[in-house]
């Protein structure tokens, strides 16, 4: 047990340091000369070269790496070339804004998804499942930048009933204070968004999932041993659909983290997706290099967590260590 | 018979969503209280749909109509909780996956006590204990330890008699058993339908017995119900429909059921591969084949003998040069390894799939006789295929465009195109029915022969080694154990517990092996 | 069974050649140059005025011309893209399911790995240090697209190996090269097809916020996200100004989607799963 573990963490720690040399690669092999972005036009030759040098570029690239990965190791991301803060600071300022809300986003998500899909599997009447299937399919085709301006339009602008965004209201940022109902107020649009887009997909995930869970053999022998329609559906069909969602995460993570991004830039919420389009827009590619490495991580770190738990939670892996195909 | 009948169904039809057609055109048939009725017929015919619609589980979306009675009242006129309540309590169901039927991420003492919670008014000490004597019942003694088990850590044995035990755990007076030992190894077959007459005769029970083994009724079951094709087209009392029935598709089944004829063992022919020493195993593994020593005679058929997870498979493998042996050689005329097709080629359990699904037949047959270097591939193929039965214009369509037989005998010509010397059959056609397995075996060994090739049967089943092998071996434990031909039988106990390890008949006496 | 997801298959169809057919005669059938600048009085014109019928922008430039070039912008990236990423997806994932398992094991790892990262970042990052324009932005997309494709291919391989028919042409001595080419293409074309249709509604989103970042095609071409972001400074008193490029947008992902599920509901109606291959 003990051995499986550390192999495990072994595992990790080396897809970690995959992963940072992946983001590095990235950034540093785009073709062109980075600082034809990175440097103000007005530049001379002189100055240029003195740029360079400041920036380290002027280093044989696989130094620059060693530096670079040494430093992220000690949790030194370098420096914003726009503000010099460094950029481990200006993340941990910015991560727990994100967390607020894609948690609340993730968990909006699954409060509409789950109900979704088993309505749409449980009930085979042909017109509701085909109406919340084009819902669906509709959510799932627009753009989700321009469905957040059309809310801060709706809600904001025309109904007021909402703040068109970021973080806290004015009043508060003067006197210094984070009122939760204020924040909670200006969640609801952003949260409310990334949620309802996320989920659409993840109803009809549930609902194949549930459905080939209804038409299995098991199914089949627990109705005909004379099990309640209930039971057959809560205890047995849904329990096993659910397991394979554990999985899901692996694709929920980035999509999430993504999203997040979108949103964060139309609502103007000061989280690590703000930081790091803003980043991009200052031509700040130490922060969004960090950024992208660290959300990397971030997957990463999740998708161990989820393949831990669908280890506890599905007796066959449990007990032997092999993932039913 | 006197008895009136437990369950009748008249005419009853099933169409599945989406087809045009019914799959069940008009099935009637039924089964006496304490009686007991074998339904048989090929796949696809209609035997677990007809029973399915009887029991009122029809996948969703599926129509269907005709009556159902019990005890002489149209349940199909009652309202679906009330139907639904003869589920468990009156009707048992057994499947023909064991390990399907049973839910994977409960325990089955969970499974077993949430049966009984419904179906009986126990509850606490009392529940438990009923569950105890059941798993009793089954011959599975000893309930804790199976209590806290997960259906994936039984045999397929064990989770067959966990199936019967929540079958029969509402005390039903009918158990309907759908192929329940298909999915078996041949030696489990034998103990599980021992311990299902011993149920039956332990609790009166009465019990429908759907089988494309029409041996498996001989002693069993009362009356037989042959259905082909959606109908019933052929029912009476067992022995009489075993004596010769009327219907041709009867014949065919009585025909597969009947024993084989001892056969005269023919003088040994010249050799087409031998197998000295061979070690095998995949990748790193522990090794699977340890010094196996045969020879294959041109124009002989050799049957290989063992259970699942013998080895057997790896074997052919490795004769058909698919993986490379750890030790040992092979030699003969169809060990070298020249271009083109191999020389060993290999016959897979459903021979029809050896066709690209995408392709006309023609033309994989084509591609065939050019690889072995036809001068003129498409006659070849052409000829070829009208000697197996198909005219040019049978040859110029799809594989899913044939009937069954069709598709097997093109496979077939698609084999011998490759000119083969030697033709190795994993378990061949065991997912045919008895009639079709048997009339693809003769249309394999008549080619063989023929054309002076050599066959190797590879199967767990040992009567059909005893109708087709000039010679048989048993693998066991990654060597030959012994060879002998099927008409002297073997001497070594290995050998002897598989070569007759066919299903014990009721009357033998022997009661089912306990746990 | 099959009726109704035939309608499906049409209605997108009819609906992505509504689009294509805007993009290609865009000249013909727009009533002003999408650039052209207007005079003091012809901006900001609300719907129903303007050579279009649909109003002009701040610069007085016509809406309705901009829509129908800009859905040149977005199939021209959108079918470049997904091009690029069935070209890369294709090769990687046949080569891991069809090579040796080292091979597999090795690009598989490489795949996953970039899977971790979101894509928009890992765009963003591609894109900040290139010359954004409409051939970086088909480049970026199609590069950070192929990993699903990849996978979905690999796996549809690894079980088209071991079939019966694959056996069998191997035990007729056929090359690897023969092999793919014969055997495997054909079977594995459909699915290509309908990752295609699925992956083009991706393609065009991130174009459509790439563009609204400002990262995208640049003028003087046009393109809808570029629009919204134009209308967002005046999104209460022009609000149509960003409304009517996201329902274009959102019309040509819907009809991509629809002819993705179509297919794929014709094709394998077994897959029905959650993530657009």
């Amino acid at each position: 047990m003990a051995r499986a573990f550390l192999r495990r963490l072994l595992h990790t720690a080396l897809l970690i340091l995959a992963l940072l040399t992946t983001a590095f690669a990235v950034a540093h092999l785009a073709p062109g000369d980075p600082l034809d972005r990175l440097a103000p036009t007005d530049l001379d030759a002189a100055g240029r070269e003195a740029l360079r040098g400041r920036l380290g570029l002027d280093r044989p690239l696989p130094e620059q790496y060693a530096r670079w990965l040494g430093g992220v190791l000690h949790g030194d991301l370098g420096r914003s070339l726009e503000n010099h803060r460094p950029v481990a600071d200006l993340l941990v300022e910015a991560l727990p804004r994100t967390l607020l809300l894609a948690g609340t986003a993730y968990a909006v998500h699954w409060l509409l998804a789950l109900p979704l899909g088993v309505l749409l599997a449980a009930r085979r009447g042909a017109w509701a499942v085909r109406l919340l299937d084009g819902v669906g399919l509709m959510l799932y085709s627009l753009p989700m930048f321009w469905l957040g301006l059309m809310g801060i339009l709706i809600f904001a602008r025309l109904l007021g009933w909402l703040p068109a965004g970021g973080m806290i209201s004015p009043a508060a940022v003067l006197e210094g204070r984070t009122p939760p109902l204020d924040v909670l107020r200006h969640l609801i649009l952003p949260a409310g968004l990334l949620g309802l887009a996320t989920a659409a997909g993840s109803a009809r995930y549930l609902r194949t999932s549930l459905l080939e869970a209804l038409g299995s053999d098991y199914v089949l022998a627990a109705r005909a041993r004379g099990l309640s329609e209930r039971a057959v559906l809560w205890r047995h069909a849904l329990r096993n659909a659910l397991l394979p969602l554990v999985t899901l995460v692996g694709l929920d993570l980035p999509a999430l983290l993504g999203g997040s991004v979108v949103v964060e830039t139309v609502f103007a919420w000061p989280g690590v997706g703000r930081l790091a389009v803003d980043a991009v827009f200052a031509r700040d590619y130490p922060v969004v290099l960090a950024v992208t490495a660290c959300s990397g991580v971030a997957v990463v770190l999740g998708n161990q967590l989820a393949d831990l738990i669908y280890g506890r939670v599905d007796p066959r892996v449990r007990l032997d260590g092999e993932r039913p195909r | 018979m006197s008895a009136p009948p437990l369950l009748r169904l008249e005419h009853v039809w099933v169409r599945l969503p989406g087809d045009a057609a019914p799959t069940v055109r008009d099935v009637s048939l039924e089964v006496a209280a304490g009686g007991s009725l074998a339904v048989v017929g090929p796949s696809g015919g209609g035997k677990s749909l007809s029973l399915r619609a009887a029991l009122g589980l029809l996948p969703t979306g599926a129509t269907s109509g005709g009556r159902v009675l019990w005890r002489d009242e149209d349940v199909t006129a009652w309202p679906a909780a009330r139907r639904r309540a003869l589920l468990g309590r009156s009707i048992g169901l057994v499947c023909q996956d064991p390990g399907g039927s049973l839910n994977p991420v409960l325990r089955v003492g969970s499974q077993l006590d949430e049966v009984l919670a419904r179906l009986t008014d126990r509850r606490g000490a009392a529940l438990r204990e009923r569950g105890d004597r059941l798993l009793a019942d089954v011959r599975l003694d000893d309930a804790s330890v199976w209590r806290r088990r997960y259906p994936h850590q039984l045999s397929g044995g064990q989770q067959q008699r966990v199936a019967l035990a929540l079958a029969l755990a509402g005390d039903p007076e009918l158990l309907v058993a759908d192929e329940p030992t298909t999915s078996l190894d041949v030696p489990v077959r034998g103990e599980v339908l021992a311990l299902l007459d011993a149920l039956r005769a332990e609790r009166g029970l009465a019990l429908i017995h759907v089988t494309h083994d029409l041996a498996l009724a001989r002693g069993r079951c009362d009356r037989v119900a042959v259905l082909a094709r959606g109908a019933v087209v052929e029912t009476g009392a067992t022995e009489d429909v075993l004596a010769g029935g009327e219907h041709s598709v009867t014949r065919a089944f009585v025909a597969a059921a009947a024993s084989a004829p001892p056969r005269a063992a023919p003088p040994p022919g010249p050799p087409a591969l031998e197998a000295v020493a061979l070690e095998a195993a995949y990748g790193d593994g522990p090794p699977v084949l340890r010094g196996v020593t045969l020879r294959l005679e041109q124009g002989r058929v050799y049957g290989l003998l063992g259970v699942s997870g013998a080895g057997k498979s790896t074997l052919a493998r490795v004769l058909a040069g698919v993986l490379a042996p750890r030790a040992g050689a092979l030699t003969g005329p169809a060990a070298a390894a020249t271009r083109g097709p191999r020389p060993v080629q290999l016959v897979f359990q459903n021979p029809a799939a050896a066709l690209d699904p995408r392709r006309r037949v023609v033309d994989s047959v084509a591609e065939a006789a050019a690889a072995a270097g036809a001068a003129r591939p498409r006659e070849e193929a052409d000829a070829l295929l009208r000697a197996a039965g198909l005219d040019a214009a049978a040859a110029r369509r799809h594989p899913h465009a044939l009937s069954g037989g069709q598709r097997q005998d093109a496979a077939l010509a698609r084999t011998l195109a490759a000119r083969p010397r030697v033709i190795v059959a994993d378990e061949p056609a065991a997912s045919l029915d008895p009639p079709s397995r048997l009339r693809l075996l003769a249309s394999l060994e008549a080619a063989c022969r023929e054309r002076g090739a050599a066959l190797l049967l590879i199967s767990h089943d040992p009567e059909l080694l005893r109708r087709c092998a000039d010679r048989v071996g048993v693998l066991a434990d990654g060597i030959i154990v012994e060879e002998f031909a099927p008409g002297a039988g073997p001497s070594h106990p290995l050998a002897r517990r598989l070569w007759n390890a066919a299903a014990p008949p009721p009357e033998s006496g022997e009661s089912p092996e306990r746990h | 069974m099959n009726r109704p997801r035939l309608h499906v298959l049409h209605l997108g169809a009819a609906m992505l050649a509504a689009a294509v057919l805007a993009a290609l005669a865009a000249d013909l059938l727009s009533p002003a140059a999408p650039n052209a600048l207007g005079d003091a009085a012809s901006r900001l014109l609300p719907l129903g005025q303007g050579a279009g019928g649909l109003g002009t922008d701040v610069l007085g430039r016509d809406v309705l011309s901009r829509l129908l070039h800009g859905a040149r912008t977005s199939l021209l990236v959108g079918l470049g893209s997904v091009a690029l990423t069935l070209l890369l997806g294709g090769a990687v994932g046949l080569a891991a399911g069809l090579g040796p398992r080292w091979l597999d094991r090795l690009l598989m790892g490489f795949t996953d790995l970039l899977l971790a990262f979101p894509r928009l970042l890992l765009a963003l990052l591609i894109v900040m240090l290139s010359e954004p324009s409409r051939l970086t932005v088909i480049l970026v997309i199609g590069a950070t697209g192929w990993m699903g494709t990849a996978r979905l291919l690999r796996a549809e391989a690894l079980g088209l190996r071991e079939r019966e028919f694959v056996l069998a042409a191997r035990g007729l001595g056929l090359g690897p090269v023969r092999l793919a080419l014969r055997h495997i293409l054909p079977h594995v074309a459909p699915l290509l097809l309908t990752a295609a249709a699925l992956r083009l509604g991706n393609a065009i989103l991130l174009e459509a916020f790439l563009s609204y970042l400002g990262l995208g095609a640049q003028e003087p071409l046009v393109s809808w996200g570029a629009m919204i972001e134009h209308g967002r400074r005046h999104l209460l008193d022009a609000w149509w100004l960003s409304a009517l490029p996201g329902l274009a947008i959102t019309w040509t992902v819907l009809a991509a989607n629809l002819l993705g599920d179509g297919l794929r509901d014709r094709w394998d109606p077994r897959a029905a799963g959650k993530e657009a291959p």
